[in-house]
């Protein structure tokens, strides 16, 4: 059965649809709305005035070796990416699991799972990088750590998510007809997209937050310069890549906010 | 639905009722001595409409959710139509159901015409098919199409939620509907509404209906029998309302049709059951040979007569007075069953 199926009557509107579709996004709520501006607003006013106030400063060697543009471009490619397949990968574990344990038949599971789940979140992260760097290093190390440390939220939020259904919508798919597994991906799954996006948008801010304490296992990213920066004492360098650690954490959470909200379907929008 | 439509063929074409058959239908829970529902036995004719009524947690839901398996029954049998519905696959047997239930269960984020199309789709109808059966479904239960095809659930009043729910169940043309309570959660005036519409609509579509209600004066409007359920959904009584009222098989049966049992008999006779006299002047006020007795009684009271005429086609055609319908409300009981 495919997903499409379910929205293929949506998608053959006459003339009089269209002016419903119209209606429905005025009395829905709108995907873009000015508020939405805030935040790049901020992030792009910090990031001109960090800018100006590093070009005004005259920089040792040191420090201009740290700050050069296009070693900072590639440890916040390497950032992003870092952070996104964590991203990814915390989405591809914890939503299955999250499923698992609320069937029916695989509900004894749960308390396990979120023991799990707890102790990855609760164990220090730097402490969990250090340990694992005694044995592994590089960008797979790092993103596995950081997975366990973030998959939490998205646990919680899949099964807050699910079973957070009308109990009535379930009741009456399943008498109408319809198999467990069209159940769950016609109808729990879409209707969990809200919740599920907000655990994923906490887990995808943590990573962003929590990459940078692996730059000693050598994943990249930039914690490089920001604790070469520390060690080497310099304010201006340390700063300067808080602030864009920082502002990366909002950018990326920004967009994954957009991205949670184009995805839920118009209906509960 | 409303009646200055012409009736929609999807109502005249469709699939009549089955019968049902439940024989030795047992329900024990794992954990609990007593079962919830216990060896009950029952014929539900083809076409009919029977109401369960019953106190809360006698089982009433646990014995119509046994039908199309949502709950498996622990022991006894059930057929549809002579086929035993143990021998189905859930999801084929429940494709043939229509299923009715008080929280309505619109599925949120699907417009209104995914949501009647719902099973027509899963049974793999085409596209075209499809459209047009939704359109006449919706019809049929009083909504405009072009108006309400492509709203979202929420954007509908509880009511118009219910109809769409009916429409859905109806949707794939199945020959029974299961119903709990489909009307519990509307406002009083919706639901009479509710009711006379879906009492006409059943009318001409002669489905196998079980009803599951708490509310007898529902019970006694729509069901064409009704099964008064006592705990473990043993059979108190099962009997057209006209016999239920008038001869309640013991105290609990009477307890459940409740206060003015004599008055709610009269809904079920017509005028022209008594001797109307003939001929006889025109009064101002008149009642048509068809309606109840009720009705007469009722405008008699309201307007403090001691009789009104009788109309038949428009034409004076007797009387009928106080005194002659209280005759018949206190007639002996046994006559009413040997009817």
């Amino acid at each position: 059965m495919s997903l499409d199926t379910a929205s293929s009557i949506d998608s053959a509107k006459g003339a009089a649809g269209a002016q419903m579709s119209r209606r429905s996004t005025r009395e829905g709520r709108a995907v873009l709305t000015w508020t939405d501006l805030v935040v790049p607003v901020i992030v792009v006013l910090v990031g001109v005035v960090v800018f100006v106030y590093v070009h005004q400063q005259s920089l040792d060697t040191i420090e201009s070796n740290i700050l050069n543009t296009e070693t900072l471009t590639k440890y916040t490619v390497q950032h992003v990416y870092i952070s996104l397949s964590i991203a990814v990968l915390v989405m591809l574990i914890a939503v299955p699991l999250g499923v698992l344990v609320t069937r029916r038949r695989t509900r004894w599971l749960a308390p396990f799972v979120l023991a799990a789940g707890n102790v990855g979140q609760s164990a220090p992260s730097l402490g969990l990088l250090a340990l694992v760097g005694i044995y592994a290093i590089g960008f797979w190390a790092v993103v596995w750590i950081l997975t366990a440390y973030s998959a939490l939220s998205v646990l919680r939020n899949t099964i807050v998510g699910l079973e957070g259904i009308d109990p009535g919508v379930l009741d009456a798919c399943r008498g109408m007809g319809m198999s467990p597994l069209a159940i769950l991906l016609r109808v729990e799954l879409p209707l969990a997209v809200p919740v599920i996006g907000a655990g994923a948008r906490t887990a995808l801010v943590l990573a962003v937050g929590t990459v940078p304490l692996g730059y000693a296992l050598n994943a990249g990213g930039l914690g490089l310069p920001l604790f070469s920066a520390i060690k080497t004492n310099r304010p201006v360098a340390t700063l300067t890549i808080a602030v864009m650690i920082a502002l990366l954490a909002l950018t990326m959470d920004w967009l994954a906010g957009l991205l949670q909200r184009t995805s839920t379907p118009r209906g509960i929008r | 639905m409303p009646e200055n439509q012409p009736p929609a063929s999807a109502a005249t074409d469709a699939q009549p009722g089955v019968p049902i058959e439940l024989s030795q239908v047992t329900k024990i829970y794992p954990g609990q001595d007593t079962p919830a529902v216990e060896a009950i036995d029952m014929h539900i004719p083809a076409g009919e409409l029977v109401a369960f009524v019953g106190p809360s947690g006698c089982g009433k839901t646990t014995t119509m959710r046994m039908i199309n398996r949502l709950i498996r029954p622990s022991s006894g049998t059930i057929t549809i139509g002579g086929e035993d519905v143990a021998g189905l696959d859930d999801v084929t047997l429940r494709r043939r159901i229509g299923y009715v239930i008080q929280q309505i269960g619109l599925i949120p984020h699907l417009s209104i015409a995914s949501n009647v199309a719902l099973v027509p789709r899963l049974l793999k109808w085409d596209k075209k098919r499809i459209d047009k059966r939704v359109d006449e479904m919706l019809e049929v239960v009083g909504l405009e199409p072009g108006q309400y095809r492509n709203r979202y659930p929420r954007q509908l009043s509880g009511g118009q939620q219910q109809r769409v729910g009916v429409a859905r169940a109806l949707a794939a043309d199945p020959p029974i509907m299961l119903m709990d309570e489909p009307f519990g959660a509307v406002d009083p005036i919706t639901r009479g509404r509710l009711q006379d519409e879906f009492l006409s609509l059943q009318q001409q579509l002669g489905k196998t209906i079980v009803f599951v209600t708490h509310d007898f004066d529902e019970a006694l409007k729509l069901g064409d029998r009704i099964a008064v359920l006592r705990q473990r959904s043993v059979i108190a009584q099962f009997d057209t309302p006209e016999a239920i009222l008038a001869n309640p098989a013991d105290d609990f049966v009477r307890g459940f049709i409740g206060e003015g049992a004599a008055l709610k008999r009269l809904h079920f006779e017509r005028v022209d059951s008594l001797d109307l006299g003939g001929g006889g002047e025109d009064g101002p006020d008149s009642v048509d040979v068809s309606s109840s007795l009720h009705a007469a009684l009722d405008l008699m009271v309201g307007k403090g007569l001691r009789s009104v005429s009788v109309h038949r086609d428009g034409r004076p055609a007797g009387h009928v007075d106080v005194a002659s319908i209280l005759a018949r409300a206190h007639r002996d009981p046994d006559a009413v069953e040997a009817r």
